[in-house]
């Protein structure tokens, strides 16, 4: 893998350069993942931007958060996105009830998607959520020209979930 | 054997006689127009004496060593409007009684004494009466407390203490309420019922029928708001309450009063409260609301519809944080066209069975739950039927979802149930209106048959959709009962198919239609 998708991996995908996000799919997770690293302290407190790579951008966007009824159920939670049975990234890490994201360059197409809930809960490990309970493996058409933007929302303490799909125009997104 | 009888019945008859024939007569003893002046009664006895004017009041004094009841009848006499009262030790009016017009009877009936002096006093409000000459008689009668109301209990905090399994005899009598605060003059008799027993109980009431009285009952908790209300439904009906839920230790106020002015002083209504250990197997009233739904955690309950608008809530726990199919059962009611409701745990409505018509059984097929609340929700069609006495069985059954089972609710694109190429669904096409969506993935472009068994009652229909939604084919049966199979050359992508009959009244709770997806 190369070592910027590494890193953008790292980072939480949402917030790194669109550039860094345009990983290949990376080798399907068989077991719990770590949790994703903590940016370092010379980061977050203003190493020079990196210049961004001349690539084109994302066309696949995913946003994921959940209802959580009570504030002490609010752990911590990410999304794994797999295109065709292969990891392709994941969202950053945030509480349940936050908004997390992944974009990514996919190769056009009609191709199966499939997302990942994973909680950690207390001081246990990484914990994905139960089959019965993750959404679907669903087809999406990819293409070069438009951002699909897939909203996935889960409820019932991540037992339900509702998926939400538009799709952007270039010249609709700023 | 004859002469044992009557030997054994004769101190019952002389109790009897003892209790409603006066021992001796009193004449009254003028002046006796003041409690001070008035005339010294020995208990039981008929009391003679003459009205001189229309303003003339005669008092006679009572004085009761111990709580018994009393009863008094006064003869009507030519030009004399009767106004009968009693009074307590300090003059306080316990109960007026004012039932007939002039020439008419009068009569108090079932006055509570306790220790102490009271008075009965007897007066006159026909201005017009001049008839000094004709003496009445005031028949005075005291029998024991037990099993009998105590008036006044008109009021809340005059309620007659009463035991549950205890049989009570009172009058729906008189027919107003003289002394009453409001202007309704409603005559209604009160009891308390206090259950300080550990555990779970029904309390199950029932009032007898009284000719001319059309009765209600209700129920009111220790705040006094009113938790049940039992109509009789008209005139020379019982009345009667049943299942109602008490959770000790509780305090209830019955209340019971006829629904149009009325009275009965012949015929006494008895009253009869029972309290049964509740075990699960009937409903728990009231439960007429979300909040106060009975658990229903046995495969069956029992239940009526009572009152009219009656709904009764049962809540269905599910424990394990596993897939489940729930299923119920609702029996038929004579003279009733039953409905029956699956809600969620706020309320919301997710499936509503009416298949059926009047008098026949409703069944709710299957819905997919998980752990969490779930309410079934009884209830009766029009509104506007009730019987206290026909009893409904609800039965359920949580069975754990497995694969090839349907998981309702599939009714739409956003809910449709995944399924792969090569499996199959047994699924019900119902409630009436019922449409089944399913979803599934090409990985391999290929051929693809769909195949749908035959299902009495209903035509079925098969819609092939693609994932942006846009119909790729549509298969239907010629006439009900008939299968269903088309195939379709397919690319790579998400699928759905919807299944349904053309019309929503083609439904069918007890067979399964079976939907099977193969590539060719």
């Amino acid at each position: 893998m190369p070592a910027a998708a590494l890193l953008a991996l790292a980072l939480g995908c949402a917030h790194a350069p669109a550039a860094l996000k345009a990983v290949p799919p990376p080798a399907a997770a068989s077991g719990p993942a770590a949790p994703p690293a903590a940016p370092s302290a010379g980061e977050e407190t203003g190493s020079p931007p990196r210049a961004a790579l001349p690539s084109a951008p994302p066309n696949f966007e995913l946003s994921s958060y959940e209802v959580v009824e009570k504030e002490e159920s609010d752990a911590l939670a990410m999304v794994r996105v797999f295109v065709g049975g292969s990891l392709a990234g994941q969202t950053e890490t945030a509480p349940l009830s936050k908004e997390k994201r992944w974009t990514g360059r996919l190769q056009p197409g009609n191709r199966p998607l499939r997302f990942e809930r994973w909680v950690l809960r207390g001081t246990g490990p990484w914990a994905k959520a139960e089959d019965d309970f993750q959404p679907r493996e669903r087809f999406y058409r990819i293409d070069d020209r438009s951002l699909i933007v897939v909203q996935l929302k889960f409820f019932d303490s991540g037992r339900q979930y509702v998926i939400q799909t538009t799709r952007e125009e270039p010249a609709q997104k700023p | 054997m004859r002469a044992a009888r009557l030997a054994a019945a004769l101190p019952v008859a002389w109790a009897a006689l003892s209790l409603s024939a006066c021992s001796r007569t009193v004449y009254e003893g003028e002046p006796n127009d003041h409690f001070t002046q008035a005339t010294q009664l020995p208990g039981a006895c008929t009391a003679v004496g003459t009205l001189s004017s229309a303003k003339d009041v005669d008092f006679y004094r009572i004085d009761s060593s111990k709580p018994q009841n009393l009863s008094v009848f006064v003869g009507g006499i030519r030009g004399a409007d009767f106004v009968l009262s009693v009074l307590d030790a300090d003059r306080r009016e316990l109960k007026r009684y004012d039932e007939t017009g002039t020439g008419g009877d009068e009569q108090a009936l079932d006055v509570g004494l306790d220790g102490g002096a009271y008075y009965i006093v007897l007066s006159d409000k026909d201005e017009k009466y001049v008839n000094g000459g004709q003496a009445y008689r005031m028949n005075v009668r005291l029998e024991s407390p037990e099993g009998r109301e105590r008036e006044p209990n008109d009021k809340s905090l005059q309620a007659t203490p009463i035991k549950p399994g205890a049989l009570i005899r009172g009058h729906y009598y008189p027919s107003r309420n003289l002394l009453a605060d409001d202007t309704g003059y409603a005559e209604e008799d009160w009891f308390r019922l206090d259950v300080g027993a550990q555990g779970l109980y029904t309390l199950n009431v029932d009032a007898s029928e009284v000719p001319g009285i059309y009765p209600v009952l209700e129920i009111y908790d220790a705040n006094g708001y009113k938790v049940k209300e039992a109509d009789s439904q008209g005139a020379g009906n019982p009345v009667t309450l049943h299942n109602f839920g008490v959770k000790p230790p509780a305090h209830y106020l019955l209340r019971l009063r006829s629904k149009l002015p009325a009275a009965n002083a012949q015929v006494p209504y008895e009253l009869l409260t029972e309290l049964v250990p509740w075990q699960g197997r009937t409903e728990f009233e009231p439960n007429d609301q979300r909040l106060d739904a009975t658990p229903f955690d046995q495969d069956s309950i029992a239940g009526t519809i009572f009152p009219e608008g009656d709904a009764d809530w049962y809540r269905v726990s599910v424990p394990e944080d596993k897939r489940f199919i729930l299923r119920a059962e609702l029996s038929a009611l004579a003279g009733m066209d039953l409905a029956l409701s699956l809600r969620d745990d706020i309320g919301n409505e997710l499936v509503h069975a009416d298949n059926m018509g009047k008098e026949q059984p409703e069944v709710l097929t299957g819905y997919g739950v998980r752990k969490g609340d779930y309410y079934l929700v009884v209830s009766e069609k029009t509104g506007k039927k009730a019987d206290p006495k026909a009893t409904y069985t609800l039965a359920k059954s949580l069975t754990p979802y497995q694969e090839g089972l349907e998981w309702e609710p599939n009714d739409s694109s956003a809910t449709a149930q995944g399924i792969k190429v090569g499996d199959s669904v047994d699924a019900y096409l119902a409630p009436k209106g019922d449409v089944d969506f399913y979803e599934f993935n090409v990985y391999t472009a290929g051929e693809i048959v769909f195949e749908i068994t035959g299902l009495l009652n209903a035509r079925l229909e098969a819609t092939l959709y693609d994932q942006d939604g846009k119909a790729l084919a549509l298969g239907a049966c010629r006439k009900a009962g008939d299968p269903l199979s088309f195939s379709k050359a397919l690319q790579p992508g998400t699928y759905q198919v919807r299944i349904r009959a053309p019309s929503p009244d083609e439904a069918n709770t007890r067979d399964k239609y079976t939907f099977r997806l193969r590539a060719r």
